[in-house]
């Protein structure tokens, strides 16, 4: 076939053969690779630990929880070796734990927010330090995960030894692009849910991309084309890929509340978010804070993340601004350089 | 891909890239201003919701033609099944809580012993 392609264009279509090629198999690209054990399971949620590569007595002494956000995979914290922050801080010593929240089926519409907050993450909490046998842990949340652990840090201060944030969207009165479009003026969300029931990936994925279009839509693309060439790149590409359509349903009750009490009132932030008949109170939270953000990100604004500073009544709070994009923060080529490092020491010197 | 690094060689389409980033850049900045705007939501809100409220006869009528061939063929039907799913995921929790405690009993035992010894 190649034979009958003039001279000049055979290189291009090499490239667009080999692209093709790793287009087609980026959905089943190996990912979340590190070693680990599943040590406690609810419904659809699973928490994991990770197997240490240090021997006991070089280990850190306080657990890590990590939570993700409910929209996507997890595997973005494990990507693929090298580029992974599991393996990192397993490698710097951390008795390391992740909560997945799994995929919300069609019987988990009813599956409200509260019940993430109050019936799922304190058993995770509790099945972590039963496991490590410490008495406080450290949480690492990320994007809807940070504001989890925020408000669990409120409600639970005596088991946090310190809390880590990574994107935390937590005051909506800057709205960003998702708080406009979800505008009580424009989206109604009781029409919404009570149609879908859960909220299809694909469309939490489409709502994702137009925050960019150019760049989502085709230059993601066109920066495959450049990059095939370099093996490393185009599995970097690859995982990267699967990871992005590879989302999960958002639990139906779970995002009306989301929407309503959190992007629409912003509740959480006005101190008046109930979960479980207990009010969100922040300046319940003294534990040590690091509070990541990332200034190119089109996601979370940094005026989401940046109010909780004042919120919080810990005397010991760190804010750090990343040059980099809401994913990129966790994956891109300075994370092994420059966040993870940077997580890793602050625990370190706080454990 | 067999080397990590291969010789490309020539590629017509390199000349035209720095036409091609201009032409990105220039069209990311006028997209991204033009989905970040209350005209755009509106107008992406109203388009949702004529689908939503159009779709809405057809799905109920489905839902309840479903369930009633459901019943008939003795079957369960999806609020049967979410109701079972809750139904277990309350099983579920009071386990969890049972396994909890008994942890808990099994470690206050185990020191007894030891101060027993």
């Amino acid at each position: 076939m190649s034979d009958l392609v003039p001279g000049f264009l055979r290189e291009p279509y090499r490239r667009f053969l080999e692209g093709a090629e790793a287009l087609q198999s980026s959905h089943n690209f190996p990912v979340g690779l590190s070693p680990r054990e599943e040590i406690w399971a609810l419904n659809k949620a699973r928490l994991y630990r990770y197997t240490p590569t240090r021997p006991a007595e070089e280990r850190k002494k306080t657990p890590l929880l990590l939570v993700y956000s409910l929209i996507n995979r997890p595997y973005i914290f494990d990507l693929r070796p090298g580029r992974s922050f599991i393996e990192y801080m397993v490698e710097q010593g951390y008795d390391l734990y992740l909560l997945d929240w799994g995929v919300p089926g069609p019987e988990d519409r009813n599956t409200t927010f509260d019940d993430y907050l109050a019936q799922y993450l304190p058993r995770a909490v509790r099945r972590v330090l039963a496991t490590s046998g410490a008495p406080k842990l450290n949480l690492l949340g990320y994007c809807i995960g940070a504001t989890q652990t925020t408000i669990y840090a409120a409600l639970h201060p005596e088991q946090i030894k310190n809390l880590v944030l990574l994107t935390a969207p937590l005051d909506f009165a800057e709205k960003g692009t998702f708080g406009t479009w979800l505008d009580p003026k424009h989206f109604n969300i009781d029409r919404f849910v009570d149609s879908l029931g859960n909220v299809p990936p694909a469309m939490v994925e489409f709502g994702s991309k137009l925050l960019k279009p150019m760049e989502n839509f085709l230059g993601t693309y066109l920066g495959l084309w450049d990059k095939l060439d370099d093996e490393a790149s185009v599995e970097g590409w690859q995982a990267m890929d699967r990871w992005v359509h590879d989302g999960v349903p958002f639990a139906g009750e779970a995002f009306r509340q989301w929407v309503r009490d959190y992007i629409q009132e912003n509740k959480l932030i006005k101190g008046e978010l109930v979960i479980s008949g207990q009010k969100i109170d922040l300046k319940k939270i003294s534990a040590p804070l690091l509070n990541v953000i990332a200034d190119g990100d089109h996601i979370v604004p940094n005026g989401q993340s940046l109010s909780i500073m004042e919120k919080v009544s810990s005397a010991d709070k760190t804010l750090e601004k990343i040059p980099a994009g809401h994913v990129g923060l966790m994956i891109g080529r300075n994370a092994r350089n420059n966040l993870w490092p940077k997580i890793s020491r602050w625990l370190g010197e706080r454990d | 891909m067999s080397a990590t690094q291969k010789d490309s060689g020539f590629n017509p389409f390199s000349a035209l890239k720095p036409f091609q980033d201009a032409w990105m850049d220039s069209w990311a900045k006028a997209l991204i201003n033009l989905v970040n705007n209350e005209a755009f939501a509106n107008m992406m809100g109203q388009v949702m919701g004529q689908n939503l409220q159009a779709s809405e006869p057809f799905r109920r009528q489905m839902a309840k033609l479903t369930e009633g061939h459901l019943q008939q063929l003795n079957l369960a039907t999806g609020g049967e099944l979410r109701s079972l799913g809750e139904r277990l995921t309350k099983l579920e929790l009071r386990a969890d809580d049972l396994d909890a405690k008994l942890d808990e009993i099994l470690g206050l035992l185990r020191g007894m012993k030891e101060v027993a010894r």
